[in-house]
């Protein structure tokens, strides 16, 4: 009689088996990541790491270790990654220093002619030895296990920098103003700066100056690689008077101030300035 | 005929009981894009402290370096960065690198008395 139970008891085992271990490894101890590299880190992470080169370069201008570290981030378009981000970080007054250095940073891997490109085929994945279900790690042992140079000399072969062309700006060249023009087709009062070289190109990168009564600031064309290449913007304070320079030695815009213009009811709003600038 | 039967009703618990954990802890992987900065790895993190000093080095504002190594502990301490130190230098760091997280241990040390009396 015994011998014909049905073996029902070891499905039932067998469910409460797995309900215990799922309970334990998805709530109890889930697994948890340690020992990975940046580009593994979400992207609040990766912006925070990132603000971090651009800041340390700031310091020391070493290029090619903020180079080499950026890379670590597996960016697919490492200038275009730091233009977006220094992009999002100037809306914040707070982070406007971050945002500087993220572009000084972008400008200067553009001086160079190079724009590292990480292949997408070298991402790293997943591997058994980076997940461990173990909640801690040891210190002792991370340590000994590190590599013994410093991190920005490891990075893997796959990511190689690969040169392409680039319209270098010419800081010499004097930049003039070729159209002047009101615009009231914006939400905010903006000076649009264009920027072109000779062949009417347009320039990435270019350092546009910008003053007014009591204060200065400067930008970065190039950072609003989806409106184009070589425009920039800067908004104005209405009722203030700005002048504005692009590159070191170009023709100084003045009298800059945000016009006033009335929309389809009557009611007055402020617009602003579209500036183009060429070389000769 | 009725120990056999626990017997076997154990070993089909632990099968199962195995099964979920591999399911946990191998197949349901966390997101392998979603890692924090403190999963980083050893000498990924001294590195990243070493750009705080670095970053310190122009700005010379504790309160920012302390917020920026928050990231990494919390709530930082000097003795965060003075572990670097020690790491940086078992990594072989070059002397400028020490001395900069060396200037920063020091500031944090004298920034808020808190840090400094952290174990």
């Amino acid at each position: 009689m015994n011998e014909n139970r049905s073996p029902l008891y070891l499905l039932t085992g067998l469910i409460l088996g797995i309900v215990a271990g799922l309970v334990f490894s998805l709530v109890i101890s889930p697994a948890v990541y340690v020992d990975t590299a940046p580009s593994a880190l979400s992207a609040t992470d990766q912006d925070i790491y990132r603000s971090l080169i651009a800041l340390a370069y700031s310091s020391d201008g070493n290029l090619e270790r903020a180079l080499q570290r950026l890379q670590l981030l597996q960016d697919a378009d490492i200038r275009q990654a730091l233009a977006e981000q220094a992009q999002r970080l100037m809306a914040d007054p707070l982070t406007r220093r971050e945002a500087r250095a993220l572009a000084e940073l972008s400008v200067a891997i553009q001086q160079t002619g190079i724009n590292p490109v990480v292949n997408p085929s070298a991402a790293v994945s997943p591997t058994a030895g980076s997940v461990t279900p173990f909640a801690t790690l040891d210190l002792a042992a991370a340590v000994s296990t590190a590599t013994p140079v410093p991190p920005t000399a490891t990075l893997p072969p796959t990511m190689t920098p690969r040169p392409t062309f680039t319209r270098q700006p010419t800081l010499n060249a004097p930049y003039i103003l070729v159209n002047r023009e009101e615009i009231c087709n914006v939400d905010v009062p903006l000076i649009q700066v264009w920027v072109t070289d000779a062949s009417g190109e347009q320039m990435p990168g270019m350092r546009v100056d910008i003053f007014w009564a009591d204060g200065s600031d400067f930008f970065y064309t190039g950072l609003y690689p989806q409106v184009g290449l070589g425009y920039a913007d800067f908004e104005m304070t209405p009722e203030v008077s700005y002048s504005l320079r692009v590159g070191e030695s170009g023709q100084v815009v003045e009298d800059l101030t945000a016009p006033e213009c009335t929309d389809s009811n009557g009611s007055p709003y402020w617009g602003g300035w579209k500036l183009e600038f060429s070389q000769p | 005929m009725r120990s056999r039967r626990v017997f076997w009703f154990l070993v089909s618990i632990a099968l199962g009981a195995a099964l979920g954990l591999i399911y946990g802890w191998v197949i349901h992987q966390p997101d392998y894009q979603d890692a924090a900065l403190t999963s980083l790895r050893k000498d990924y993190q001294v590195d990243l402290i070493l750009m705080v000093a670095q970053a310190y080095q122009e700005e010379q504002d504790p309160s920012l370096a302390l917020r920026r190594l928050d990231n990494l502990q919390d709530p930082p301490t000097a003795r965060l960065v003075q572990q670097a130190i020690i790491d940086a230098q078992t990594l072989g760091y070059p002397r400028s690198d020490i001395e900069s997280l060396a200037q920063l241990a020091q500031a944090l040390q004298s920034y808020a008395p808190p840090l400094g009396s952290q174990p």
